[in-house]
């Protein structure tokens, strides 16, 4: 009941906010919805910038609270009342704004030779084949490690598993915590899966389990999370207790020599002053890939019943463009999906460099359309094989009979 | 009408009536705001709820119309009911400890207080005070508490020698039910105890003074005087527990997150109902038919429950004549 009644007064803030949108001068004016709070001041710069050159464009830019954007986002377009441009997430949760028909297809209207398959595939609809979204940029797992304590200890960085696990081993002997990951949190659960399992169930597994040719039960990914598995020796004690906050804290007070994250974690490292570096996943054999498990991360869309829809194409255009992509990595510190643009971040750099090798992060970019979500599949049969409750072989098959079992 | 019947009517009277009646005008002014509020803020949600049950929805999005489909969704669909039966359960659970730790201990609380002991007014504002802080601080603060590595629990634990007992609490399937329980109790335990408080002290002294010079033990007093005469206040906290337990959120979704962390032990009926009406990021995308449906299930649940419960406990409640 609580919550409906939040939605309803949600519903109300959102039309009230809407009512106010403004009517024209000479200019054409285009509201411009996001998540992104903490990028406000850098999108009014890069909007100056696209202003400068349109003159007869003007953009007001909107963040709303993240979690709940989604909510407010499908609330106002179905009430009719929706921004011109928007943030649109990706892959599942476009579909949900995309399918209704509240997104306008940008295929034959914007030019997105610029942009891969790969990264169109976020946001493009699986019904009916068109782009609904440019993307904007893209997250990669990747994992964190203490400079000082691989000093200090003398441990090389490993390049395999087998390393990999000698190095935590040394770690561990030492009294360092090897790995800050835990359990809690379910959703940092998949997100460390996505550093290990890649190179264990290898680069065909994703094309085979997505087109149908095999499913979870694979013994590639099997044999994935029994190797996967191993690790629960080399988090911190208690590890099914630690969450997010615990881990970052264990990282950047320097218990903890590695972390498993995303892209996203870098800023948070940067700003605790840790002597840190990144690295891919280790390799199952030596001389193996080193795949990096990457998504995308979002796209901008255009309001199917805008008045503006001219302008916001135009404006949709430039985000297409290499001018726009340099902005976006110069003053947002992201991977830009646009390609051409000059990443001088050197963190961010490498996270680029990982991509030679990237494969999609599988639960998000392929099985979060229909409910039961692999995600939430996946985080559960992770705690509950960390937790020795399934064994590797229970655990994917019951991520098999639920992705079967969705609608 | 009001004029012809004044004519007929002595002006005293007159002014009688056009009392009754403002006073009347009256009683609808300083009803309206609660009427008001009820109407939009309670009966409007339940109604749209019930609406929102029967049809198809695509996100945010009204589809068809189609009776019952999603309540056959909700309890018949093994995809959705393993869950509903697996929070349902997990709710019981939780009615049951409150009523044996949290309500248990309460009335052992209220029989001590009741006593006046040295230092019984410390003790009584001691044993309220958690309630009256914020469910959200109480939550993140136990969390920090329970924590694996930092943690005040484990870290006491170690230091007087039960290195051994300190546990994950809220990591482990086993343990972190209990623990979120425990936190609840310790939030609320000062409210049964100051509804039995109450009603202790509302039984004559000199019923227990004369029971205690015909020889009563203490025990005897308690079983046979006190717990009868106490019936009332024990209804009503069995109910407020019975829909408290079945309602509980907060705590759950601030120390265990949405999808009942971990493997689904500590998931509940509400946590469920969020879920599925609103979606979040890792369980798919919102979907107001099945959401709404859980949400009537619910309602009917307790409304139907907590009628009987109250019905029964009633009926054994003893008059003080």
């Amino acid at each position: 009941m609580n919550a409906i009644r939040k939605f309803a007064s949600m519903a109300v803030l959102s039309t009230a906010t809407f009512a106010y949108a403004g009517t024209a001068l000479a200019q054409t004016e285009l509201d411009f919805w996001s998540w992104r709070q903490e990028d406000v001041k850098a999108y009014n710069e890069i909007i100056a910038a696209f202003e400068e050159q349109n003159p007869d464009i003007k953009v007001t830019f909107t963040a709303h609270e993240a979690t709940s954007y989604n909510t407010i986002l499908t609330t106002a377009l179905a009430g009719g009342a929706g921004p011109d441009i928007m943030h649109t997430r990706s892959y599942g949760s476009l579909e949900a704004i995309a399918a209704p028909g509240y997104l306008e297809p940008l295929d034959g209207k914007i030019d997105l030779s610029a942009l891969s398959d790969d990264e169109l595939l976020g946001t493009t609809l699986r019904s009916d084949g068109h782009v609904y979204a440019v993307p904007f940029a893209s997250q990669t797992i990747v994992i964190f490690y203490n400079k000082d304590l691989f000093e200090q200890h003398d441990v090389a960085l490993p390049e395999t598993w087998d390393e990999f696990l000698a190095a935590s081993q040394k770690f561990k002997d030492a009294g360092v915590i090897p790995l800050a990951n835990g359990l809690a949190d379910a959703w940092t659960m998949e997100i460390m899966s996505g550093a290990f399992l890649p190179n264990f169930y290898g680069k065909d597994f994703f094309g085979d389990v997505t087109s149908g040719a095999t499913d979870f039960e694979d013994e590639r990914f099997v044999n994935a999370l029994e190797k996967f598995e191993a690790l629960k020796d080399y988090m911190p004690q208690g590890y099914e207790g630690v969450d997010y906050a615990t881990m970052k804290q264990l990282f950047s007070a320097g218990q903890a020599a590695m972390f498993v994250g995303g892209s996203f974690d870098i800023p948070t490292f940067v700003s605790a002053g840790v002597n840190f570096d990144i690295m891919q996943g280790p390799a199952a054999e030596e001389g193996g890939p080193r795949m990096v498990a990457t998504w995308l991360d979002g796209g901008y869309g255009v309001n199917a019943a805008s008045e503006n829809k001219e302008a916001a194409l135009k404006f949709i255009q430039f985000t297409a463009t290499q001018p726009f992509a340099q902005m976006l990595t110069d003053k947002l510190a992201n991977v830009p999906a646009v390609d051409g643009a000059k990443i001088s971040d050197p963190m961010l750099a490498k996270v680029s460099e990982f991509h030679a090798e990237a494969t999609p992060y599988i639960m998000l970019v392929a099985f979060r359309f229909n409910k039961p979500t692999g995600s939430t599949l996946l985080q559960n049969g992770l705690q509950e094989l960390f937790t020795d409750k399934k064994t590797a072989a229970e655990v994917a098959a019951d991520i098999s009979a639920g992705i079967k079992s969705a609608e | 009408m009001a004029q012809r019947t004044a004519t007929i009517k002595t002006p005293f009277e007159n002014a009688l009536a056009r009392r009754r009646q403002l006073r009347k005008l009256w009683l609808v002014f300083l009803l309206f705001p609660a009427i008001a509020i009820l109407l939009t803020f309670v009966f409007l949600p339940m109604a749209s709820a019930i609406l929102y049950s029967v049809y198809e929805w695509d996100g945010l999005v009204r589809g068809e119309f189609i009776g019952l489909g999603n309540f056959q969704k909700v309890l018949l669909d093994p995809r959705n009911n393993q869950f509903l039966i697996n929070a349902f359960f997990n709710n019981v659970k939780v009615f049951i400890a409150l009523m044996l730790v949290q309500n248990g201990l309460a009335l052992i609380l209220a029989l001590f207080l009741a006593r006046e002991p040295k230092g019984y007014r410390f003790y009584q504002i001691a044993f309220f005070l958690p309630v009256i802080l914020s469910t959200v601080i109480i939550g993140f603060q136990w969390k920090l508490f329970l924590n694996p590595i930092f943690g005040l629990v484990n870290t006491l634990l170690r230091s007087v020698g039960l290195g051994d007992w300190a546990m994950p609490w809220l990591g482990l399937p086993e343990t972190a039910l209990g623990a979120m329980i425990l936190v609840n109790a310790w939030h609320w335990v000062g409210f049964p105890t100051l509804v039995f408080l109450a009603a202790i002290h509302r039984i004559p002294k000199d019923l227990i003074e004369a029971a205690r010079l015909d020889g009563a033990s203490e025990w005897m007093i308690a079983r046979d005087i006190i717990w009868p005469l106490m019936a009332p206040a024990v209804t009503i906290i069995v109910v407020l527990t019975f829909i408290g337990s079945f309602n509980w959120f907060e705590i759950p979704y601030i120390m265990g997150g949405l999808e009942g962390s971990p493997a689904y032990s500590t998931d509940m009926l509400g946590l469920l109902f969020y879920r599925t009406a609103f979606g979040s990021v890792s369980a798919g995308n919102s979907d107001f038919g099945t959401g709404s449906a859980l949400a009537v299930l619910i309602f009917i649940f307790i409304f139907t429950f907590s009628t009987i419960a109250t019905r029964y406990l009633t009926s054994r409640e003893v008059e003080l004549s």
